[in-house]
Formats: structure tokens, C-alpha cells, sequence
């Protein structure tokens, strides 16, 4: 739910524009935070592999594509976690799923759930909770929220800017709303329990890797 | 399932476009891009369609599993049109356009070597990027080998239960849970490698960059599309 499927040529300019404006910003500041971490760079490859292996994971009757964007915001950090992101989405996009043009927008729907999932995570382990409990409830709530932001782009891009402040209705977008937020939650719910168990087995198995952000 | 290997395959063969440079296949493939982005007809969008089609076929690629590729893009454009539904025609402008613009950048991947493609992009991204876009692709080729194998031992092992889907997550975890530190082994010995053969911060490509007869090709592509969406911008009015 964290990806906009969306191709080149639908959405308006100045959505795109915007997208990719932001995008760049955190980009920038991304790659500025990020210049000495060459063993986090190898580490960064095949994390972002990793999340594609997961997407191209479709659980069946919900349509629905694990990502494992928490995961990786977990062992990556932010910063080098929306360079993940932004990996994933341009080499799915020359793969020809989402648009390169969506680029930005699709970088920062995947970014805002790895960065929301860092910090939720570490949080929650500040608080004196387990991990894998911790990556569960950080998963739900960021995937809602990328969810949510993905709907927002949808939502603008069927309004012209200068009516977004009049709420004008657009026609069949409770039916679309209904249909992510409840057939999105069961795979939140499903992804949550993985990435849980992910944690659970990597906390057993190597806690090192955890020690960063726990 | 991603078939990276295939668009490997590809991109490895040779036709005249092939030949062309990564850089100016990426120009010819944003004025592709361009063109549907103008075009807002569906007769001139056909004709946009038919000629990266032709492209592509003259490059010898499988059409069948091109139209499959672009097929993605399209049913997500055609879910897209659902939610404000417009009429027909808008859907139909809607969905090829996307399959437009998935044909022009399918010109670049599926006739270009993945490095020379990063190589290519490399001067407009901020400087971890290329590198670590390299290795992530690098990386896909091993992980998916491996996720490959896990699945079918867990197929094998019946580990995989498609009325049971709990059991199936309950025994998909450990794999992936296996998959991740095989992953990060693999990420810690990559670096080892990588400083052992001198690397400082930046990974060394081929320097390839003078102007070829074949980088006409993607140039003389580009433009006539947007020709052509102009033309039927101007002209097209049902």
C-alpha cells in the first residue's frame, strides 16, 4: 500500500512537481547525513534488494504487496532508509511498475513509512518494550500512515489546485477508501506479524544487528 | 514474480537501437514520455503505442512479454480511471498512456546493460545513490536466486499451504528471517571485498561517452512522438 502504481502521464504537473521537490530535499539531506558509511552503503544494497524480493510478494486474495519498508527503516535508520526507498521505486519504475515521474511521490510515500517505523521502533523500545511487539505496532501504524498519504496524493490529483480548499466531492472515492483502508488493514495486519516474527528471529539470532535502533 | 533475468537477457543482444547510447535512449525515452503526456486522443495514442512497439520488435525483443510488462501499467491506470469514472474514452486515453510511457522506458532497460544505465544517471543523482543503486541490483540477481530456492524447499517440505495461510506465514517467517541474515553477511563481506580491491568512497565505470550513428535512433523516436502528440492535439477534436 506504501507505492503508487500510478504511471507517467495521469497525475497533474504540479503534483508531480511537488513530489519530486520534496523528494530531492530529502534526498539531499539523506545523502549529506550518509557520506562516510560505505559498509552501510553494501548494507543498504541488499536491504533495498531485500524489499523488492518482499514486494514482488503478492498475498493472494487481497491483492496486497508485502514491503518491508519498517524492516529496513529498523536496520537502516532514516536517512539511509530513504535512500532505500527511493532505490526501490526508481528500479521498479524502470521495471515498469509506477511511473518515473512518480517517482518523488512514490519515494516519499515509502520514506514517510521508513521513517515513521525507525522512530516508532525506537520508541517503543525506549519505553521497555520487546522487539518484536515494538516492530508489530510500528508497522501498523506506519503503514496506515503511508497509506494515508497515498490516498491524499489520489485525492489531489482528482481536484484542481485551486479547488483542494473547496472540498469538492469526487465520485466513487468513499468505494476507493473502503477498499484500501479495508482490505489495506488486513495486510497491515499480515505484514505487522511478519515483520514481527522477522524481528523476533534476527533478536535470537544476531541482536547485534538490532542494537542501533534498540 | 520479477523476471529480471529475462530483461538481463535482452538487453544484451544486439540491433541498432541496442547500439545506441544509454544517455540518448534516455532522451529518446523522455520525449516518449512527453508525447503521451501531451497526447489526449486515443486514436494518436495508438499510433504512439504502435511505434515504440515497432522499436521494440525491430530491436528483436519478445513482444508478448513486453505488452505483459506494459499490461501492469495499464490496469493500474484503468483502476485509477474507475475512481472518478469519466467516461470510456478517458479511460482508454488514461490507460495508454501508461502503457505509452511504460513502452518508452522499457526502450532504455530492455535494450541497455543495467550498468551502463546506472552510468548513465549517474551525474544527476547525489553521490551514494549510483553506487548504491548498483549494488541493490546486483543484490536483487543474488537474493532472488536464493528466495527462489527457499520457496520450493519450503514448497517441498509443505511448508506452503495455500487453504492455510497462518501456517504458511508461520513457516514463510523463518525463511525470510533467513534471507535477511544471509543478506547482511553477504553486505558485510561485500565490503570487505570492496575495500580490499580500493574502494574509497566511489565505485569506478566504464567511460563511454561519444556520439555513435545509432544515437540518431532514440533522438528521431522521441521527437516524432511529440510530433505526433501535437499533431493530434491540434488536430483531434471529437
Amino acid at each position: 500500500m506504501s507505492h503508487l502504481h500510478l504511471p507517467d502521464g495521469i497525475l497533474p504537473l504540479w503534483l508531480v512537481l511537488s513530489g519530486w521537490a520534496l523528494a530531492m530535499i530529502f534526498l539531499g539531506l539523506a545523502s549529506f547525513k550518509t557520506r562516510e558509511g560505505e559498509l552501510r552503503l553494501a548494507r543498504l544494497g541488499f536491504l533495498a534488494a531485500l524489499m523488492i524480493v518482499a514486494m514482488s510478494l503478492e498475498l493472494l486474495p487481497l491483492a496486497y504487496h508485502l514491503n518491508l519498508g519498517v524492516l529496513a527503516g529498523i536496520l537502516l535508520g532514516p536517512a539511509l532508509g530513504f535512500l532505500a526507498a527511493f532505490l526501490v521505486d526508481l528500479i521498479l519504475a524502470l521495471l515498469g511498475h509506477g511511473g518515473i515521474t512518480v517517482l518523488g511521490l512514490n519515494a516519499l510515500i515509502l520514506g514517510l513509512e521508513i521513517f515513521l517505523g525507525n522512530l516508532l521502533f525506537r520508541g517503543a523500545c525506549r519505553l521497555g518494550i520487546p522487539p518484536p511487539p515494538a516492530a508489530a505496532g510500528a508497522t501498523v501504524f506506519s503503514l496506515f500512515c503511508s497509506t494515508s498519504l497515498m490516498v491524499l496524493v489520489v485525492r489531489l490529483s482528482k481536484t484542481a489546485p485551486s479547488a483542494i480548499l473547496e472540498h469538492q466531492p469526487v465520485p466513487h472515492f468513499h468505494a476507493f477508501l473502503l477498499l484500501v483502508y479495508g482490505l489495506g488493514s488486513l495486510g497491515w495486519l499480515l505484514e505487522a506479524a511478519l515483520t514481527a516474527g522477522i524481528v523476533r528471529y534476527l533478536s535470537r539470532l544476531r541482536p547485534a544487528f538490532l542494537e542501533d535502533s534498540c | 514474480m520479477l523476471d529480471l533475468e529475462a530483461i538481463d537477457r535482452w538487453a544484451r543482444t544486439d540491433s541498432p537501437f541496442h547500439r545506441a547510447s544509454p544517455l540518448s535512449k534516455i532522451c529518446g525515452a523522455s520525449l516518449g514520455i512527453l508525447g503521451a503526456a501531451i497526447a489526449s486522443s486515443p486514436p494518436f495514442l495508438l499510433l504512439l503505442a504502435a511505434e515504440w512497439l515497432s522499436i521494440l520488435a525491430w530491436s528483436r525483443l519478445p513482444l508478448r512479454s513486453i505488452l505483459t510488462l506494459c499490461g501492469y501499467a495499464g490496469l493500474f491506470a484503468g483502476l485509477y480511471s474507475l475512481i472518478d469514472w469519466g467516461g470510456f474514452p478517458l479511460a482508454l486515453t488514461l490507460i495508454l498512456k501508461a502503457v505509452v510511457s511504460a513502452l518508452s522506458v522499457l526502450s532504455v532497460v530492455a535494450t541497455t546493460p543495467y550498468p551502463r544505465v546506472f552510468q548513465a544517471i549517474r551525474p544527476i543523482l547525489p553521490r551514494p545513490l549510483p553506487d548504491a543503486l548498483l549494488l541493490t541490483y546486483r543484490s536483487l540477481f543474488i537474493l532472488l536466486h536464493r528466495w527462489g530456492h527457499l520457496i520450493t524447499a519450503l514448497r517441498l517440505r509443505g511448508g506452503i499451504v495455500p487453504r492455510h495461510p497462518l501456517r504458511t506465514l508461520r513457516n514463510t517467517v523463518p525463511s525470510l528471517g533467513m534471507l535477511l541474515l544471509s543478506a547482511l553477511d553477504h553486505s558485510q563481506g561485500l565490503y570487505e571485498a570492496m575495500l580490499l580491491r580500493g574502494y574509497r568512497g566511489f565505485l569506478a565505470s566504464e567511460r563511454k561517452n561519444f556520439f555513435s550513428r545509432e544515437d540518431f535512433l532514440p533522438f528521431f523516436f522521441g521527437a516524432l512522438s511529440v510530433l505526433i502528440a501535437l499533431v493530434g492535439r491540434k488536430t483531434w477534436n471529437p
